[in-house]
């Protein structure tokens, strides 16, 4: 979608228009989702965190303003907000990781699940701040800039910040497989 | 030694969850709060006088809290919006006078819309954000007696302009605060209240 298509998306949601509000909602489903399930306990609660995200951003759409990092980034800070007080309002803890994938199978597949898990070892020894930030740009596949407005930074900061926390992300995996 | 776009290729597989498609009860629940919403859009009106708004964005909102197929809620919410009776209006005052905030509450059906507008609540650092609650007779940190009825940020000018849904019964809990809250997942309060008032609840 361009830009001129996506300030379209907006000026209609703006004016509540169903259409543009299902688009908004497939649009970023996979993002808002993969990130509230990464910090909730289940498929459903994830789902339900999408859910009132997407019913507060109808009733606060007047208030959106284009500063860049665009509605995809507006929405994930509501997400992030849902999240925190879905969090809070139950005492649920994040979880640390997703079920580990069967590692029944082909080599490939065996090959790749253990990678995974390495990898997922290795994250969860990263700092809350870390892991947020490396979720906010890889699982909700936000820009540096998005992250930036989700998370109060400025773009530069956040790449600063990225690159720190791979490097982190480097040593825990040396830390658990010792071959890095 | 992998390269950071590497790594984040390999953080991307071992962190995001199965491909899931948007539910469809989901997508139906929006489009119909968004219908709702619009057909209402016009009336914009003050405080007093906005008691159908308040219906409807609360019909909205509850269309999607509630849960998907929460067409019948909707139903009950739509026809008992006339049928609202105000259960109190009051003006919420920091203790130094500074900060104000005006609240209605509105009885429909079995629930409670919560109206509250402000123009001088400091906006919050990122992360944090403020909190309204029902405060009952005994309330200490050691031993709470309060229900939360939601929370809320000021947009970028500072200006509060909510509506909340609950169920809480304001003669039970007549105290109304608003806490400002870190988002650090302790839901206890954490700080002093920024405004409070006793409610006066008619009928």
């Amino acid at each position: 979608m361009s830009e001129e298509e996506l300030h379209d998306l907006v000026e209609r949601a703006q004016r509540r228009d169903p259409d543009a509000w299902e688009a908004l909602y497939r649009r970023n489903y996979r993002g808002l989702f993969a990130y509230s399930r990464r910090r909730l306990f289940s498929d459903e609660a994830a789902d339900d965190a999408v859910s009132e995200t997407m019913t507060r951003a109808l009733v606060a759409i007047d208030r959106f303003r284009w500063k860049g990092a665009g509605v995809d980034a507006w929405l994930m800070g509501i997400a992030r907000l849902v999240v925190l007080e879905q969090q809070r309002s139950a005492l649920r803890r994040p979880v640390a990781g997703l079920p580990l994938p069967s590692i029944e199978g082909p080599l490939d597949q065996v090959l790749a699940a253990e990678q995974a898990g390495d990898v997922r070892e290795a994250f969860e020894e990263l700092s809350s701040e870390d892991q947020e930030l490396l979720e906010l740009r890889v699982v909700a596949g936000l820009s540096a800039e998005g992250v930036g407005e989700v998370l109060g930074k400025k773009p530069g900061a956040v790449r600063m910040a990225q690159t720190r926390a791979l490097s982190r992300l480097r040593v825990a995996l040396g830390g658990v497989t010792g071959a890095y | 030694m992998p390269t950071d776009d590497q790594l984040l290729a390999a953080l991307r597989a071992a962190l995001e969850p199965d491909h899931r498609e948007p539910p469809e009860a989901g997508v139906q629940a929006l489009r119909r709060a968004a219908e709702a919403a619009q057909v209402k859009q016009a009336s914009v009106l003050p405080m007093r006088a906005g008691r159908r708004r308040v219906a409807a964005v609360a019909v909205a909102v509850a269309a999607s809290i509630v849960g998907f197929g929460a067409a019948q809620v909707l139903e009950q919410l739509r026809t008992a919006e006339d049928d609202g009776v105000e259960e109190f209006a009051v003006r919420l005052r920091s203790v130094d006078g500074r900060r104000q905030a005006e609240v209605e509450g509105i009885r429909v059906g079995e629930g409670r819309v919560i109206r509250l507008k402000s123009d001088d609540l400091p906006i919050l650092p990122k992360g944090e954000f403020y909190e309204v609650w029902f405060v009952g007779p005994g309330d200490t940190p050691a031993s709470p007696n309060r229900v939360s009825a939601g929370t809320f940020h000021p947009d970028d000018q500072g200006r509060t302009s909510i509506v909340l849904f609950g169920a809480v019964d304001p003669k039970k809990l007549p105290v109304l605060e608003i806490t400002a809250e870190p988002g650090d997942g302790n839901p206890v309060p954490s700080g002093p209240a920024v405004l409070r008032t006793q409610l006066v609840v008619r009928g």
